[in-house]
């Protein structure tokens, strides 16, 4: 286990390093705090996001550029994102999390994204 | 005081130290700090966070189970669900290099983690020093060391 393991959190952002290794948490608004599932690893409930979800996140927590606006500029290609791939289950879902959220960036990276990663 | 004490958690993933001193039927906290502490530093334990301990034995016997990190991290922090890089990578939607770049140095341990990536530097004895090739790339000296002497 070399990279951090992510996780997001409605307690404080941390950065906890043991000798497992290093596991980061992001303070996400409670409101947001969805769309996991959980499951039980030896007696111990583990929730994690669904690939929509980890992606809504990874994205609201980015800062992202204000080039976002322009219509050329591809948010995939820029932070090479692999979105090929992705099932249409999974993007229905992310723009399902996107309109629930309110949240005016993420419609900017959604309409980003069905331009260019996800042309239908 | 003898490790059998340590015995029934070697079968669960983590215990507080009031689970421990209620088990061992210690009544003072002092004493079962003390304990961890000892068995802490001799390797039968290890803290995944303050309070918070796994047995060397269920760390050896699920080190290598799929989920093992994920409940770690369930441990540390209950109230999170994993996401962001943890899962994308999982699914393959990163396409960066996410596995630190290793090297050795004869200069102070250190890790940087930059836009680029993480790159983690440890240090080694001057004598030990050696074992590697040089190759330039772009101008930069690049020294890589032969496949034997990468420590496993």
């Amino acid at each position: 286990m070399t990279y951090p393991v992510t996780a997001i959190t409605t307690k404080n952002t941390r950065r906890i390093v043991n000798s497992l290794g290093a596991f980061w948490y992001r303070n996400l608004r409670a409101d947001l705090y969805h769309g996991f599932t959980i499951s039980d690893h030896f007696g111990v409930k583990v929730a994690e996001a669904t690939l929509a979800k980890s992606l809504f996140d990874y994205l609201y927590l980015r800062p992202l550029s204000s080039a976002l606006r322009r219509p050329d500029f591809d948010l995939a290609e820029e932070l090479r994102l692999n979105l090929d791939d992705v099932a249409g289950a999974a993007i229905s879902e992310f723009f399902s999390h996107v309109e629930r959220s309110g949240v005016r960036k993420m419609k900017l990276v959604a309409d980003n994204l069905r331009r260019h990663a996800w042309r239908p | 005081m003898k490790t059998t004490l340590l015995q029934p958690f070697e079968r669960i993933p983590y215990f507080t130290i009031e689970g421990f001193k209620q088990a061992a039927d210690i009544s003072k906290a002092e004493q079962a700090r003390l304990l961890l502490h000892r068995w802490l530093k001799a390797g039968h334990l290890i803290q995944l966070k303050n309070g918070v301990y796994m047995t060397r034995r269920f760390y050896e016997q699920r080190r290598n189970d799929a989920a093992f990190s994920a409940a770690v991290s369930a441990i540390i922090l209950p109230q999170s669900y994993l996401s962001l890089e943890y899962v994308l990578q999982k699914h393959n939607l990163l396409t960066d290099v996410t596995y630190p770049v290793t090297a050795i140095t004869t200069k102070n341990t250190r890790r940087i983690v930059n836009s680029l990536g993480a790159f983690w530097y440890r240090n080694l004895r001057a004598d030990l020093y050696h074992g590697f090739t040089i190759s330039d790339h772009f101008g930069v000296k690049v020294a890589e060391a032969n496949t034997t002497s990468s420590p496993t």
